[in-house]
């Protein structure tokens, strides 16, 4: 017998012609809860996938005036726009430390990088962003390490996260302004693929991505669960 | 386990195929198909092992079909057991099983009613009962044709081994009954209420889809429906179920007279008692049990999905009686509403009322496309369109209605006009049937489909299936033509296979030899004979229907190019009616001498069939293949001297058909070609001592004597005084009462001589 991760329902899997042979995954969650889960369909950022009517959306449009077209993330993928449902799930998750949860996007976090991302990518390596100690040791757990390790191409832990104020909490402003928090412990020179929860404003990306093409690293993209 | 019964329900099905088959093949699929799916954790450890478990248990619990063929006395004898079934009465016999507690072997007890106002009285013949029966014993028949429905095989997969026809009604002497037996009585004093008030189109009808009995709805009406894939509708199943749990919801709740919670109670315990009124046939009671599981399931707030609650009720169907996995109605049933529950994502895409018919039509047929060729030997096409008319019209129109007259069986005047309303509905209904028969008939005819071959077929309905569900409408459309070509493959296999056959068929006492020619290039009969009544000597249509027809349709002929008569009588004959009547026959050929009625010829001639008059020394080319008349030389007195003599050569062998020739025309035409010799010599008048001169077997030196006759006939066909002629000559004999149908296989274009086969071994 299998419950819904989140409301606790029972699960029954129903049989039909997809999956009589090859039978189905087991469901985290049922058909309702998943049926919140808002996976990002149609037109899209093609720089941020943030969704949007035009090829470049708003925000990206005012990076690359800010960075005067220089910017050093290629690109972002995110799986799921960030909701309502969303949200609650992310703060059981992340905020009240419910680890499980993570399994909810299990099998879309692995598809999705095995249809859009790994083909384009094969040499890149996986790095997932880190916490700070002090955050670490509050949460006990990082998220993006908790979704990299459903990834199975190379992966590395090169960074560490000196600042340790939330950015849940600061303006958009103050987030793009802020000061670079990450160090790099040794430099790279094969291109490399950001894992990280959420992309909000794109700061943090951008900023290991810097320090990451200041040391000798090719290109950066980013693939994130949400797009903020 | 929830979510996953259908797999254990599987390894069941598995473990009979694997009894059925006798090959390991199909449960190493299996094995390595949850195998797989377990480390591909797409299986949870409990579902591997209870599938393997369940495999284990079943494949030592379901027993293989076997048969004892015993030489039971000709005298009457008595047998004491217990009845077993109901009592079924039909207007023709009555039958009952007999568990005999001796030897443990269930018999089928039958009498054959002499008329049908004969009064039936043997009150203590009840279920349940203990009886003293007489009666002659004998072995069910077994099939001796391609193609024959094999009567022996049928009662064996029911564990009915012993058949024992009594005389009277009085040599059954019965004592006590079963708690069941009271709603046999029941059952039978509806019906017995029913047939005094109604018309009996219309108790033919009620008997048949409210009391699952179908035998005085007319044959016509039953072959139309089994033509047209509408026999389903005639069977009660969870269509008919379902509306009755409707019905009587309806009437429980709306009326006011009780509440929801006792209209459930009430309706869970009436189900099982319908089951038993409707007939108990295992359709109807696969969707009452799922219903009523379904009911209890709710009110004790279980959840459960539908396929588990259909596998959970094939499993515990199959654990109560270990036969019924062999009953043809059992495995149709199953099939088709596993395939309608899985398909119900599909279903509920876009829904709208005609399209949802459509698609369930669909369904149903296709995936019990390979049980209808194994059983029915057809299937047609265009018979998913007219389910989608004719099925809501019996859900909604016909079913209710004979509901209805049910009920109101003791109020006059409203059942005369509900009657009235069916009667006149149903008869333009099945006249339109009729009229689709007459000009949109265009069946697909094959024997059973081959084994290898019901495995892609699956293989390809799935796929089709899953990309229909996906709504992906190219890789579908792939699917769909890949499943339909392959279908057509099977069917034009004759027509690209190289060998011919040439069979005498086991008729009885007479004659029809059917000669398919390689590629299929020409199918060609000698002789289309009948058994005829002794009331009035007219041919009877048995012969036709049990072995000629079948025989035609398991290898997929609907176009006969030529038929040879060799003379008038009706051991030779008497099929041909029905044969032109029913398939395309192009010609009859018959010698100057035969008179054919001018009746019968204006017939022929309606259905499009030329007669050809040949005489002695014409070569006929039938399709390219030429057969030479050797007689008759002149006209005599006698229709079986005038008999038309062939000589023909297939599988480097010839062959000397002979109708049934005397010694005086055997003399006459080793006269009249002289030196000439055969390889095969189909024997003259079934053996008969007035034929096979010793001389002339002489002269003509066989090798192979091939003999029609009937097993156990009244004129002692085949005469010892000819068997000892041909055996003194050596010559090898092949007698259909003996070894069944005789198969000669040859090759086109090929070296090798042909080679004999006997339909019994």
């Amino acid at each position: 017998m299998s419950y819904c991760l989140w409301c606790a329902s029972e699960m029954i899997t129903e049989t039909t012609w997809s999956n009589l042979l090859s039978l189905s995954q087991p469901q985290k969650l049922c058909k309702t809860c998943k049926g919140k889960l808002q996976i990002i369909t149609g037109n899209r950022c093609q720089k941020c996938s943030r969704e949007s009517k035009s090829k470049i959306c708003t925000d990206c449009k005012y990076w690359g005036k800010l960075l005067k077209n220089n910017d050093p993330l290629e690109k972002n993928y995110s799986i799921y726009s960030y909701n309502e449902f969303m949200k609650e799930v992310i703060a059981k998750w992340k905020y009240r430390g419910d680890y499980v949860l993570v399994e909810i996007f299990q099998t879309e976090f692995i598809r999705h990088f095995n249809t859009y991302i790994k083909n384009q990518m094969k040499e890149a390596i996986i790095i997932p962003i880190p916490l700070s100690k002090e955050r670490l040791a509050t949460r006990k757990f990082n998220q993006a390490q908790a979704l990299t390790s459903f990834i199975t191409q190379d992966k590395i832990n090169i960074l560490e996260r000196v600042n340790s104020e939330k950015q849940a909490k600061k303006s958009r402003m103050e987030r793009i302004q802020s000061e670079n928090p990450f160090n790099l412990l040794e430099p790279i020179n094969k291109p490399v693929i950001l894992v990280d929860d959420i992309y909000t404003t794109g700061t943090t990306l951008r900023h290991v991505a810097q320090i990451l093409k200041d040391n000798g690293c090719p290109s950066v993209y980013g693939y994130t669960l949400i797009r903020g | 386990m929830k979510g996953y019964w259908h797999i254990p329900a599987i390894s069941v099905v598995v473990a009979f195929l694997t009894i059925y088959f006798s090959t390991c093949l199909i449960l190493f699929g299996f094995i390595g198909w949850i195998l797989w799916m377990y480390v591909g954790k797409r299986l949870s450890i409990e579902v591997l092992f209870a599938s393997l478990i369940f495999f284990f248990f079943f494949f030592n619990y379901i027993p293989s079909v076997t048969f004892s063929v015993m030489d039971y006395p000709s005298q009457q004898v008595e047998r004491t057991g217990k009845v077993v079934s109901s009592i079924k009465k039909t207007p023709k016999k009555i039958e009952l099983l007999l568990l005999d507690f001796q030897t443990k072997e269930t018999i089928l007890v039958q009498y054959f009613l002499e008329n049908n106002h004969e009064s039936l009285t043997n009150i203590s013949l009840q279920r349940g009962a203990t009886c003293r029966v007489k009666g002659k014993m004998q072995s069910p028949e077994r099939s001796t044709n391609p193609g024959q429905f094999d009567y022996a095989l049928y009662l064996a997969k029911q564990n009915i081994t012993a058949e024992m026809t009594i005389a009277s009604l009085d040599d059954c002497i019965c004592s006590g009954s079963s708690s069941l037996s009271k709603i046999d009585s029941l059952r039978e004093n509806m019906q017995r209420t029913l047939i005094e008030t109604y018309e009996h189109i219309t108790y033919a009808w009620m008997n048949g889809l409210i009391f699952g009995d179908d035998s005085l709805i007319s044959e016509e009406n039953i072959e139309l429906f089994r033509r047209w894939n509408l026999s389903h509708l005639l069977a009660i199943s969870g269509l008919h179920v379902g509306l009755i749990i409707t019905i009587l919801y309806f009437l429980l709740v709306k009326t006011g007279i009780v509440t929801k919670e006792k209209a459930q109670l009430l309706i869970m315990l009436f189900l099982p008692i319908y089951a038993l009124i409707a007939g108990g046939e295992p359709s109807v009671l696969r969707a009452s049990v799922m219903a009523l599981l379904v009911m209890i399931f709710l009110k004790m707030k279980i959840k459960m999905g539908i396929t588990d609650v259909i596998s959970l009720v094939f499993i515990l169907f199959v654990l109560l009686d270990k036969y019924i996995i062999y009953h043809v109605g059992f495995q149709l049933s199953f099939l088709v509403s596993f395939g309608l529950i899985i398909s119900k994502r599909w279903l509920l895409l876009h829904p709208s009322f005609i399209l949802t018919l459509l698609k369930i039509s669909f369904i149903s047929q296709m995936v019990i496309l390979p049980v209808q060729f194994a059983y029915f030997m057809q299937f047609h096409p265009l018979s998913i369109l007219l389910n989608v008319l004719i099925v809501p019209y019996f859900s909604f129109f016909v079913i209710p209605c004979l509901f209805l007259l049910l009920i109101l069986a003791p109020i006059p005047f409203f059942r005369e006009f509900v009657e009235a309303l069916f009667l006149q509905s149903h008869s333009i209904v099945l006249r339109m049937i009729n009229k689709l028969d007459e000009f949109m008939y265009f069946p697909w005819i094959n024997g059973s489909l081959p084994n290898w071959f019901v495995f892609i077929y699956y293989g390809l309905l799935i796929g089709l299936m899953l990309y229909m569900e996906r709504e992906k409408v190219k890789e579908a459309f792939s699917f769909g033509i890949a499943l339909t070509v392959s279908i057509m493959c099977i069917l034009i296999q004759p027509y690209l296979s190289s060998y011919g056959t040439l069979t005498m068929l086991d008729i009885g006492q007479g004659d029809s030899f059917l000669m398919e020619l390689p590629f299929r290039k020409g199918v060609i009969f000698y002789d289309v004979g009948s058994t005829f009544s002794f009331e009035d000597m007219q041919p009877t249509e048995q012969v036709y229907k049990q072995v000629i027809k079948p025989a035609l349709h398991s290898k997929g002929v609907q176009k006969i190019d030529a038929v040879f008569l060799s003379h008038e009588d009706i051991d030779h004959i008497g099929s041909i009616d029905f044969l032109v009547k029913e398939f395309e026959v192009d010609e009859i050929i018959v010698s100057e001498f035969y008179k054919v009625p001018v009746k019968q010829e204006q017939f022929w001639k309606e259905q499009g069939t030329i007669i050809r008059y040949v005489r002695h020394n014409e070569v006929i080319s039938i399709s390219g293949h030429p057969f030479k008349v050797l007689s008759p030389l002149r006209k005599t007195d006698s229709d079986n001297e005038n008999s038309l003599v062939l000589y023909s050569e297939f599988g480097n062998m010839s062959w000397l058909f002979t109708g049934d020739i005397g010694k005086q025309t055997e003399k006459a035409i080793i006269q009249q070609y002289k030196g000439f010799e055969v390889d095969i010599l189909r024997v003259g008048h079934h053996g008969s001592k007035t034929s096979t001169d010793s001389i002339f077997i002489e002269q003509i030196e066989p090798t192979y004597a091939l003999i029609s006759a009937g097993r156990k006939n009244r004129y002692g066909h085949p005469a010892p005084e000819v068997l000892d002629v041909l055996k003194k000559h050596q010559l090898q004999i092949l007698r259909t009462d003996k070894d069944g149908a005789i198969i000669f296989r040859y090759q086109a274009d090929s070296d090798k001589k042909g080679h004999f086969q006997k339909f019994i071994p």
